[in-house]
């Protein structure tokens, strides 16, 4: 019984060294390239289907956008800094909107792409405020340490106060048996 | 004798700091920042291993109580309640911490969606099972019918990891397990920072879970003890 829980740790462990690599192995780089948008193409509703950035070093790539496998995610900020974040085959006319704020602000945005030219993730480079949102991990990393750390406080605790009973409870059965 | 079990835990508790500092460096040194979300992805390494725990906890409950029933030994009715309690605060870390992370990417704390609402019935499953034995009178009754309150319990962990598929909604699909989609899977930085963070929080699962089986021992000894002396007392009243 003792060993119990370290030999159940050891079958988990090896459960998940098999089967998450395994999928892990299969996932594959994207392209990865940044620019600023040069040109938007809608169609009749709308609905962003391509477009096409410039390169630092002068090159364009043009890219479409797709609504399933895969469905290409945005990340964008507006002027105040909020950010915008939803995916083709939710918001295909948000994101024409918002491509054409970044084209006419000529701000960098990054895409990531597969072997066809297919943007999986278009987002706006990450500002250099790196307190974007750290509030919210902050907030999330203090609770689970407070939290885990207020269980082994209460536990032992618990395991003191049991412990003294134990010892007072032993004491009057002694005395009761020497009786 | 008592020394072999104290070292076993002790190696057990230093692994458990080991792989946890490892994972805290890899979730906030080592892997890059996401593009997408920017820093707030980062919650995704202490939501799923919680997530992770607390299933791992209920599974184990349900396998423990289904032991018991069949064996009627006591030793499994302790594993049972000390997996349930540590499934709590874990299940709490879950809840809340998804909570957190739904806000700025959703714009929301909650919505009425089938993995949060399934997770949110896991956790009262646990709180009902808690209370259930806290209030009934100890003996082989309460471990009987918390044995099957356990298991009937059990029946909603499938449901949460299914639910993202059967159901898709806000919560992504799965991005790792047999049945993850090759689009779906997630770069190979975050996936080993993940497998690394679900590893170390298995470590501090078992860590608690040692811990608590202890106490659990000494108030099954504190219950059969207390019971003796009333028992005593009232013969020698008689």
């Amino acid at each position: 019984m003792k060993n119990t829980p370290i030999a159940i740790t050891v079958i988990l462990l090896s459960v998940l060294a098999v089967f998450i690599p395994s999928s892990l192995a299969k996932a594959q780089a994207p392209t990865i390239s940044t620019g600023v948008v040069t040109q938007i193409e809608t169609d009749d509703a709308g609905a962003l289907t391509a477009f096409s950035i410039v390169e630092g070093n002068g090159d364009v790539s043009r890219f479409t956008v797709s609504n399933s496998n895969p469905n290409t995610s945005y990340g964008l900020e507006n002027r105040v800094g909020d950010r915008w974040v939803s995916d083709q085959s939710s918001e295909p006319q948000e994101a024409a909107t918002r491509l054409r704020d970044q084209q006419m602000r000529l701000t960098s945005i990054t895409v990531q792409s597969d072997s066809n030219s297919v943007a999986t993730s278009v987002v706006q480079a990450e500002s250099a405020d790196v307190g974007t949102n750290l509030g919210y991990l902050l907030a999330v990393v203090a609770i689970t340490w407070i939290g885990i750390m207020a269980y082994v406080i209460y536990m032992s605790a618990r395991q003191r106060s049991l412990s003294a009973e134990l010892s007072r409870l032993k004491e009057s059965q002694s005395d009761g048996e020497a009786l | 004798m008592g020394f072999p079990k104290i070292h076993l835990r002790a190696v057990l508790h230093v692994a458990t700091l080991l792989a946890m500092a490892f994972a805290l460096w890899m979730m906030f040194v080592w892997v890059p920042t996401d593009i997408n979300q920017g820093v707030v992805q980062r919650i995704l390494y202490l939501h799923v291993p919680a997530a992770w725990a607390s299933m791992v906890a209920i599974v184990g409950v349900a396998a423990a109580s289904i032991i018991y029933l069949i064996t009627k030994n006591e030793r499994w009715d302790r594993l049972a309640v000390s997996m349930a309690e540590v499934g709590v605060v874990f299940g709490a870390v879950m809840l809340i911490s998804g909570m957190i992370w739904a806000k700025p990417v959703w714009g929301v704390w909650w919505t009425g969606e089938a993995k949060l609402t399934t997770a949110l019935i896991l956790f009262f499953i646990y709180v009902a099972y808690l209370m259930f034995r806290a209030y009934f009178p100890a003996g082989d009754q309460r471990m009987r019918l918390s044995a099957i309150i356990a298991i009937i319990g059990a029946i909603d962990t499938p449901i949460i990891y299914y639910a993202s598929v059967l159901w898709q909604e806000a919560h992504p699909p799965l991005v790792v397990g047999p049945i993850a989609e090759e689009e779906n899977l997630v770069a190979a930085q975050i996936g080993l920072t993940l497998l690394v963070s679900v590893i170390a929080f298995t470590f501090l699962f078992f860590s608690l879970l040692t811990e608590r089986i202890g106490l659990a021992r000494m108030e099954s000894e504190h219950e059969t003890l207390k019971f003796k002396l009333q028992k005593s007392s009232a013969g020698a009243s008689a």
